[in-house]
C-alpha cells in the first residue's frame, strides 16, 4: 500500500484505540505488515503500529485457550497450548502457511482480518466454537467466528475498531479436529483445503460433524449438508464418502487462473474424505482418555 | 524507544532528504537512523543505506533471497514496511563476520561449496543462523523447515544442509572435519 503519510507508534492500547479512531487520521492497524504492504488503496493515510502492546501472547486460562491477534503464525505453529484446541488443529493449519519466513512475519489476527480465499486458520476457525475479541476507543464486543466471516472481516469491523484477540474452548474428549491442504507445492497457496471437527458420542458413532472449505468462494464457508450427511450415524468409511460427496455436489467453486471449477468440485471431495478420516482418527485417540482434564 | 508520536497531532519529525520520516534502529549492532518515506519497504531502505547483502528477488515474499533477522526472527523485508524496524535489531550477513574472520555459517558455505550464484546465500545463512541460535543441535527436518522460504535455482540444496550441519558443530566448539580434506581427520591428526 502505498501513499501512506505516516507510521505511528503507540505506547499503550488506548494510545492506538484514539488514533485509530480519530477520522482526520484515516488509520488502520499495522501488525505483521506482508498484507498490508501488498494491497494497493489510497483510502489509508496513517498505519498504526500495533505490533508492540502485547498482543502477543498466547494463554491457557484452564478451559479456554486465549490467542492474541498479534501472535506470530509460527508462534501458533510452535505452541503446545494449541494443542488443547480440537487435536492441534491450528497448529496444522498455522505449519501450512506459506514459508517459515512467512510464518514468522504474519500475525494471526492479520490473516483473519484480512482474509482471502487461500486462507488457512480462517478454515480452522469456522468449524470451532470460539470468539474474536473486538475494542475500539469506549468499548468491545466478543462475536463468533462465524458471525466474523459471515462477510468480509473489513465489512465487519466498525471505525476504529481493532480485533485483539482470539477465544477458543480447549477441546473435551471424544472430539477430533484436522486440516487438510491442497497444493502443488509445499509453500504454496491452497487450491481447495478444509477443515474438519467432529463428536463422537460414547458408541462410536458421529454425535455432530462440522466441516468448512477455503480456497474454492471468496471465503471460507461451511458444509450443512455434508454435515448432516454424517452427522447423526455410524463414523464409517462409506458415510464419510457420502459427506465428502455432498460437500462436492453443495458448492459452486471459483474458476480461476489456478484450477477450473471442475478440478475444485474433485478436489473438494478428495479433501473433505481425507480430512473427515483424520478428524474422526483424532476423535477416536482423543476419546481413549485424551483431551484437557 | 523513541516515538515521534508526541509531535503535533501524531506528525513526525521531517526526516533528511525530504523524507517524511526517520526511523532509529539497530543494524548489525550499530544504532542508525535513517531517513525513509512512510511506505517504503525495508528491503528498499536497507539497499539504499548501503547494506547490498541483502537481494531483491521475486518481490513478494516467496523466493528469500531478500530475508533479513528482525528482531533475531528471519522475515521477508520485500513485504514489510521500513518503519516496522524502528525499534528493532536487524541483522545482515554484513554483520556476521568478514573474508578473513568469517563466521562459522559463512566458512561452512565456503567450504562446502554450497554457493554457485550466490544470489540466495544471504538470506539462507540468516535463516540457519536464526535456528542455530534457538536449536545449535537441530535435526534436518528442522533445518529443512527453518529454511523452507529461502529458495536456490543452482543448486539441490544439499551442499547447503551439509555447511549448515558443519557450522552447527563448530559453533557448538566441536571441530569439524574440513570437508576438502576428509582425510585430515581430527581424531587421527598426528598419527601414524
Amino acid at each position: 500500500m502505498s501513499g501512506i503519510a505516516r507510521v505511528l507508534f503507540p505506547s499503550t492500547l488506548d494510545e492506538a484505540l484514539g488514533w485509530l479512531a480519530d477520522p482526520a487520521l484515516k488509520a488502520t492497524p499495522l501488525a505483521g505488515g506482508i498484507t498490508l504492504s501488498r494491497l494497493a488503496t489510497v483510502k489509508v493515510d496513517t498505519l498504526v503500529d500495533v505490533s508492540r502492546l502485547g498482543l502477543d501472547t498466547i494463554r491457557d486460562e484452564g478451559d479456554v485457550i486465549a490467542i492474541g491477534a498479534g501472535v506470530r503464525v509460527q508462534a501458533l505453529k510452535e505452541s503446545h497450548a494449541a494443542d488443547w484446541v480440537a487435536s492441534g488443529i491450528l497448529r496444522q493449519a498455522a505449519g501450512r502457511i506459506g514459508s517459515r519466513l512467512i510464518r514468522n512475519a504474519a500475525t494471526v489476527g492479520g490473516g483473519l482480518v484480512h482474509v482471502g480465499p487461500w486462507a488457512d486458520l480462517p478454515v480452522a476457525f469456522l468449524v470451532l466454537d470460539g470468539t474474536a475479541v473486538l475494542v475500539r476507543e469506549g468499548g468491545s464486543r466478543e462475536v463468533t467466528f462465524g458471525e466474523f466471516l459471515e462477510k468480509h472481516p473489513s465489512r465487519f469491523l466498525a471505525p476504529g475498531e481493532l480485533l485483539t484477540e482470539l477465544r477458543l474452548p480447549a477441546t473435551a474428549p471424544g472430539w477430533g479436529g484436522a486440516y487438510y491442504k491442497f497444493t502443488r507445492t509445499e509453500v504454496d497457496d491452497a487450491l481447495v483445503s478444509a477443515a474438519a471437527l467432529v463428536h463422537l458420542a460414547e458408541d462410536g458413532s458421529c454425535a455432530e460433524a462440522r466441516i468448512a472449505v477455503g480456497a474454492v468462494r471468496p471465503l471460507p464457508e461451511r458444509c450443512a449438508t455434508a454435515e448432516a450427511a454424517l452427522a447423526g450415524g455410524p463414523a464409517s468409511a462409506e458415510r464419510v464418502a457420502a459427506a465428502a460427496a455432498a460437500a462436492a455436489a453443495g458448492i459452486k467453486p471459483t474458476a480461476d487462473a489456478r484450477a477450473s471449477r471442475e478440478y475444485r468440485t474433485h478436489l473438494v471431495e478428495v479433501v473433505v474424505r481425507r480430512v473427515l478420516t483424520e478428524a474422526i482418527a483424532s476423535a477416536r485417540a482423543e476419546a481413549g482418555g485424551g483431551g484437557k482434564a | 524507544m523513541t516515538t515521534h508520536a508526541n509531535e503535533t497531532a501524531g506528525q513526525l519529525a521531517n526526516g533528511r532528504k525530504g523524507r517524511q520520516m526517520t526511523i532509529d534502529c539497530i543494524v548489525n549492532g550499530e544504532p542508525q537512523s535513517y531517513a525513509i518515506d512512510a511506505d517504503e519497504l525495508l528491503l528498499d531502505v536497507l539497499r539504499r543505506e548501503g547494506w547490498d547483502s541483502v537481494k531483491k528477488g521475486c518481490g513478494e515474499g516467496t523466493c528469500g533471497a531478500c530475508t533479513v533477522l528482525l528482531d533475531g526472527l528471519a522475515i521477508p523485508s520485500c513485504i514489510v514496511y521500513a518503519a516496522q524496524a524502528h525499534g528493532r535489531r536487524v541483522a545482515t550477513v554484513e554483520g556476521l563476520g568478514t573474508p578473513t574472520d568469517p563466521h562459522p555459517l559463512q566458512e561452512a558455505f565456503v567450504k562446502h561449496g554450497a554457493a554457485q550464484c550466490g544470489f540466495c546465500i544471504p538470506g539462507m545463512i540468516l535463516s540457519a543462523k536464526a535456528l542455530l541460535d534457538r536449536h545449535p543441535s537441530p535435526s534436518e527436518g528442522q533445518v529443512k523447515e527453518a529454511l523452507d522460504g529461502n529458495l536456490c535455482r543452482c543448486t539441490g540444496y544439499v551442499k547447503q544442509l551439509e555447511a549448515i550441519f558443519w557450522a552447527a558443530a563448530k559453533m557448538r566448539g566441536e571441530n569439524p572435519p574440513d570437508p576438502n580434506h576428509p582425510e585430515d581427520r581430527y581424531q587421527t591428526k598426528g598419527g601414524a
